[in-house]
């Protein structure tokens, strides 16, 4: 029986009919896996945190050379200059500081006007003339999330008790930094 | 003629109606089987790309007291949108005539509400059928809205896209959303 040419083909049609369905199989599950009626992509966005500010005038000059008689020396003042400011972020505030101090009897003082600009909250300016120090002193607060620009009017003043100063350059620096 | 002993002939008969039986499940399961599969093949759409950008100073309109610049453009091609459906699984699907329409819309994952996306499709891409509509911006929101819609096979469907709304008062962060698209045959 075993060299039987008959059981030979049929063992050999059995074979083939097993190989034919397990093909048939894979071939409906392949293409059934393959339907996707949907898809996606991503997209991503990051913000940078950015605290940016800018004064516009490199150099201001003040003269203090006249006096009423009988008073002391008068005071200079010069409004040429605008502070603009941006931030993301909240809780900013903007200070002024002296790079070193000068003579005895010397005196500068700035004050920012109201801020044009959008955002959360563009700031508050001091209300009045804010001495400025070789100290950080608080100029604007209450930043959150604005942009802004502002005008800023400088104020010298000498008392006569400081006698003849030929010129004295200092500068001035304004910071954007956290704080409210 | 008949030379086999009379066992080995009534064998042989059963074994020829085993063999029609066989023949007949074979055709069966080669022809039905598959063929049944494939004429409930639906209608599929493969995404390819993404889009990332970055907001820094550089993107502030005038420097210190401005506000960023409020609309951002990916590339024409940043995204490839590719509709097809395999039925013959060769040359002769390009031919195929079925109509179909593509929908969208996005999950947020980490987003902020100043930010508004759209999307536009730049271009036709490559195929026999025809597509239409999608070629003028449309914000994608949260729910479905159609976008385009077309017959056939549609191979490297451009699109571009478009963000709105940055300005100072998105807080700094990386945001992200999923933009899905969908395709049902018509």
């Amino acid at each position: 029986m075993k060299n039987n040419p008959l059981n030979r083909k049929e063992v050999s049609m059995k074979r083939f009919i097993t190989a034919l369905f397990i093909v048939a199989l894979f071939l409906g599950f392949t293409v059934a896996g393959m339907a996707q009626t949907n898809d996606n992509h991503t997209v991503s966005v990051a913000v940078s945190a950015v605290d940016e500010i800018d004064i516009s005038d490199a150099a201001v000059t003040l003269t203090i050379n006249s006096a009423t008689a009988g008073s002391d020396l008068d005071a200079a003042t010069d409004n040429t200059s605008t502070l603009s400011w941006t931030t993301n972020n909240a809780s900013r505030k903007i200070t002024v500081a002296l790079s070193a101090a000068y003579s005895t009897g010397i005196t500068l003082e700035v004050q920012a006007g109201a801020p044009s600009g959008g955002g959360t909250a563009m700031g508050t300016p001091a209300g009045s003339y804010t001495e400025v120090t070789t100290s950080d002193a608080d100029l604007i607060t209450g930043i959150d999330k604005a942009y802004a620009t502002s005008s800023i009017t400088y104020r010298a003043s000498a008392s006569v008790t400081a006698g003849v100063i030929t010129s004295e350059s200092r500068t001035v620096t304004y910071t954007l930094t956290a704080g409210s | 003629m008949n030379r086999l002993p009379a066992g080995l002939r009534i064998r042989r008969q059963v074994l020829m109606k085993e063999s029609l039986k066989i023949r007949t499940i074979s055709i069966l399961i080669a022809g039905i089987l598959p063929a049944a599969a494939l004429m409930g093949q639906q209608v599929t759409i493969d995404i390819s790309g993404s889009w990332s950008l970055t907001i820094t100073s550089a993107d502030l309109t005038a420097g210190a007291g401005s506000d960023f610049t409020s609309s951002y453009e990916s590339n024409t091609d940043q995204i490839s949108v590719d509709i097809d459906k395999v039925v013959s699984g060769n040359f002769w699907d390009w031919f195929l005539s079925y109509n179909w329409r593509v929908d969208v819309n996005k999950q947020d994952v980490n987003w902020h509400s100043d930010m508004e996306l759209y999307v536009r499709r730049t271009s036709g891409g490559f195929g026999f059928g025809s597509i239409s509509g999608g070629t003028s911006y449309q914000q994608i929101t949260s729910s479905d809205r159609t976008f385009f819609s077309g017959n056939g096979r549609r191979y490297w469907i451009p699109l571009q896209l478009q963000l709105q709304g940055m300005s100072v008062e998105v807080p700094p962060g990386n945001y992200s959303t999923v933009v899905y698209y969908t395709v049902t045959e018509l």
